[in-house]
């Protein structure tokens, strides 16, 4: 029987002391185990009430507070249960309730295993394709495990960040026991689970426990997008994803829910953001091609997000003073609790009670803080292996632009995918601005100029790339998925540069 | 004891050719009372007026005490909202929140209400006036069940009630809302979700759309079936009035019944008997 050795995969051509010169030996070479980790985007993970399965319901609400499995979201989201009263209620809590990090937890088995079950169904198409990927020559070197690591996307930013950390931990400790060594990772994000990534590896101590990070569709320095649904609902029902049409289709289902939680608020431009013709102001009102609001001049927190949007002139004021382009109507953030003016004087004492605006700053200040930290004046903060997807050639809002229209009978300012802001010109005259479709290019929800926020020049083949794909499926485009396979063989060569010193990994 | 049992009417309801449904009680809630068929068990309900949730529910022993203790940690102060009535604030997160109850009747009235801090005094104030204002029985007033707040008719005013008729998995909700103009808008429309269920590899028929008018209410029923791959094909039917702007007595109001197809004749005896039986309370 031949002695048997384990020496690790770098250490093959290293010198092997102390073996007995009349005995057989065994020599077997110990593969390294990288973890290839999927974080998906935002609405893709599952969450529950804590305390539950997920399974049943309490109060007349399901258990499961957020799916993407079609019935489920047929069931809970569309048909009739469709306001914003109701939305709030699933994702936020009662009306006394605001946000609050604990309300929901992901749906996943504890442990959580491999991480799959936790996520949306359709990202499992290119996991598996990751699982049973031929990898060739560096199989002889390598294993790897595919994970997927779903979050609260409901929630801070930077505490998805700290479970990724953490997660990350876990993951190499299990897939240690696979081969026995295994130091390292590779992230695979979508979307928002790219400042979920970027997060773990620069702000919450992760980076030396990745190898690289490849993107997809990473809304790197936000989206007007964002603004645009909030105001409008979600726009292109045609081209969107089933569970994005869920989220509503009027600023009053969309802002019910997005301007409750800190995550969604992570998603609009920050400071770094410019529209794809290189301008910072990114809210545009024109009036008969003159532009009349341009804004924001360097702080879309200051010059956008913390105006109220009043979307109705005050009666007898001309010209009206109302800033329509705000990014939130106070009123429908929490619509159970608001109340009109004009009301008895009890229905005066719930107006004086009623602190939803101030709730949705504490939110938006979140959202900034982990803004201005991810994404500092010298440029968005990445992981040094870094490679990037952005797509193309489908239209997205890069900017928002209004346009003013007399207006003589129109009232609501939110209809379904619209939105219209109401004011008294300087003539005295009812206008109407209306929000326009998105026009810029894009994937449909990240404009290009934010989608290649972390590209950078000579990086490594395959390089940064620029594809025509949809933003919700991009990781079931094929195009998408080799370059995505190219780009973790490109991190997998640079782990076995690494690892030998400057040799070339072999193909 | 069965939640918000009004009075036993004992009441048949007939259509020409079709099943008779007894109505076993009615259920007033909110601003309105509708008749409930034997067999279908109310799950969940929830009534907010001025901003406050409040319910009424048999008194039971040593419930407040658990309420009070669940929150033991949390607890910022016990405010003193008048004889008989027990009150805490805490904080959860970052909310402070007031809860309290008082006995009336051999019901539990309870409130919750959330306040910013610095406008504790506000919140109490408007709470004590709901608590002050409960009324034994369901004649009059903004409905809970056992009794009804008398006030208002509030500008912000909502409840929801959920049933259950566990044999035949039938689910059915109704709703009110207030609102500041007629809702139009948060109602899906049958080619919206047409849309939908075709993405998911599914169709949607519509089995009937048209008017109905319940209690000089003016709506819209809409029945539907949807099929979807590996599931049972399942019923749906609503019925939605959008409401009249700053009118407490008219809000939105929404009744939703959904059942898989196999349900779909207990789904429809109960729905036929139910909406006709949909009447308004008076606010006094």
């Amino acid at each position: 029987m031949p002695k048997k050795h384990q020496v690790d995969w770098n250490k093959v051509d290293e010198f092997l002391a102390g073996l007995e010169t009349k005995e057989t030996h065994e020599i077997e070479v110990r593969r390294e185990a990288i973890p290839l980790v999927f974080v998906p985007g935002i609405m893709g993970t599952h969450l529950r009430r804590p305390g539950t399965n997920g399974e049943g319901e309490a109060d007349g609400f399901p258990n499961l507070r957020w799916s993407t499995g079609t019935w489920w979201v047929l069931s809970n989201l569309a048909f009739a249960r469709s306001d914003g009263a109701y939305r709030r209620r699933l994702i936020v809590g009662k009306p006394h309730q605001s946000f609050n990090p604990d309300y929901l937890e992901v749906d996943e088995d504890s442990p959580p295993g491999d991480g799959w079950r936790g996520i949306m169904e359709d990202y499992h198409i290119f996991l598996d394709i990751l699982r049973k990927h031929d990898w060739k020559e560096l199989d002889k070197y390598f294993v790897f495990p595919v994970y997927a690591v779903g979050y609260n996307w409901t929630d801070d930013v930077k505490t998805a960040g700290t479970y990724l950390a953490k997660r990350i931990d876990n993951i190499i400790e299990e897939s240690r026991k696979i081969t026995g060594l295994c130091e390292k990772v590779i992230l695979i994000s979508h979307s928002m689970g790219g400042l979920v990534s970027r997060t773990a590896s620069e702000l919450c101590g992760a980076k030396d426990k990745i190898i690289g990070i490849v993107h997809g569709v990473q809304p790197v320095n936000g989206s007007p997008g964002a603004y645009w649904r909030m105001k409008a609902g979600f726009e292109g029902f045609n081209s969107l994803g089933l569970v994005q049409r869920a989220l509503g289709n009027s600023g009053p289902k969309v802002t019910a829910i997005m301007g409750n939680i800190p995550g969604g608020l992570t998603l609009l431009p920050n400071k770094l953001y410019k529209a794809n013709d290189g301008k910072t102001e990114w809210v545009r009102v024109t009036d008969g091609g003159n532009l009349i609001v341009s804004e924001p001049q360097t702080d879309p927190y200051e010059e956008i997000y913390r105006r109220k949007a009043v979307v109705q002139p005050k009666a007898g004021e001309t010209p009206s003073t109302n800033e329509y382009w705000g990014l939130v109507d106070p009123a429908l953030l929490n619509p159970e609790k608001t109340t009109p003016e004009g009301g008895d004087p009890f229905d005066e004492m719930n107006a004086e009670l009623n602190n939803s605006w101030d709730i949705y700053l504490k939110n938006l200040a979140i959202a900034e803080a982990l803004h201005d930290q991810l994404s500092p004046p010298t440029g968005p903060l990445q992981h040094a292996q870094t490679l990037a997807a952005t797509g193309i050639q489908h239209k997205s809002a890069d900017a928002i632009e209004m346009k003013v229209e007399s207006n003589w009978v129109r009232s609501d300012p939110y209809p379904n995918q619209c939105f219209r802001g109401f004011f008294v010109n300087a003539a005295g005259k009812d206008m109407q601005a209306v929000l326009q479709d998105p026009a810029g290019d894009g994937d449909g929800t990240v404009p290009t100029s934010s989608g290649v926020g972390v590209d950078a020049p000579n990086r490594p083949s395959p390089g940064d790339i620029k594809l025509r794909m949809e933003h919700q499926p991009a990781y079931e485009n094929e195009l998408m998925q080799e370059w995505a396979i190219k780009a973790i063989t490109a991190m997998v060569k640079h782990r076995y540069w690494e690892q030998r010193k400057g040799e070339e990994a072999p193909t | 004891m069965k939640w918000g049992l009004w009075v036993a009417l004992g009441m048949v309801v007939s259509c020409a050719g079709e099943k008779r449904v007894e109505l076993t009680n009615k259920e007033a809630i909110g601003r309105f009372r509708v008749g409930v068929p034997v067999g279908l068990e109310a799950v969940s309900r929830s009534q907010m007026i001025y901003g406050v949730e409040v319910a009424a529910e048999p008194v039971q022993a040593g419930a407040w005490d658990a309420k009070v203790a669940a929150h033991a940690e949390k607890i910022v102060s016990r405010p003193s909202l008048g004889a008989g009535v027990a009150a805490i604030w805490y904080k959860e997160g970052s909310d402070l929140i007031l809860e309290a109850q008082a006995v009336r009747d051999g019901v539990a009235v309870s409130i919750v209400r959330d306040a910013p801090e610095g406008k504790e005094a506000v919140a109490e104030k408007l709470a004590s006036a709901v608590l002050e204002n409960y009324k034994p029985g369901a004649a009059a007033g903004f409905c809970l069940g056992p009794g009804a707040i008398h006030m208002g008719p509030s500008l912000s005013e909502s409840v929801r009630i959920n049933w259950q008729l566990p044999a035949s998995g039938v689910k059915i909700e109704f709703s009110t809302q207030t609102v500041t103009e007629p809702d139009t808008r948060t109602f899906m429309d049958v080619e919206e979700e047409r849309g939908m269920a075709g993405a998911a590899g599914g169709t949607l028929t519509v089995l009937s759309e048209r008017d109905r008018t319940l209690n000089g209410l003016n709506g819209r029923e809409i029945r539907i079936v949807v099929t979807l791959p590996g599931k049972e094909p399942q019923v749906r039917f609503t019925w939605h009035y959008p409401g009249v702007g700053r009118d407490g007595t008219k809000p939105k109001i929404d009744f939703v019944a959904k059942a898989a197809v196999s349900g779909q004749p207990a789904l429809e005896a109960a729905w036929d008997a139910m909406l006709p039986s949909l009447e308004s309370v008076p606010v006094n």
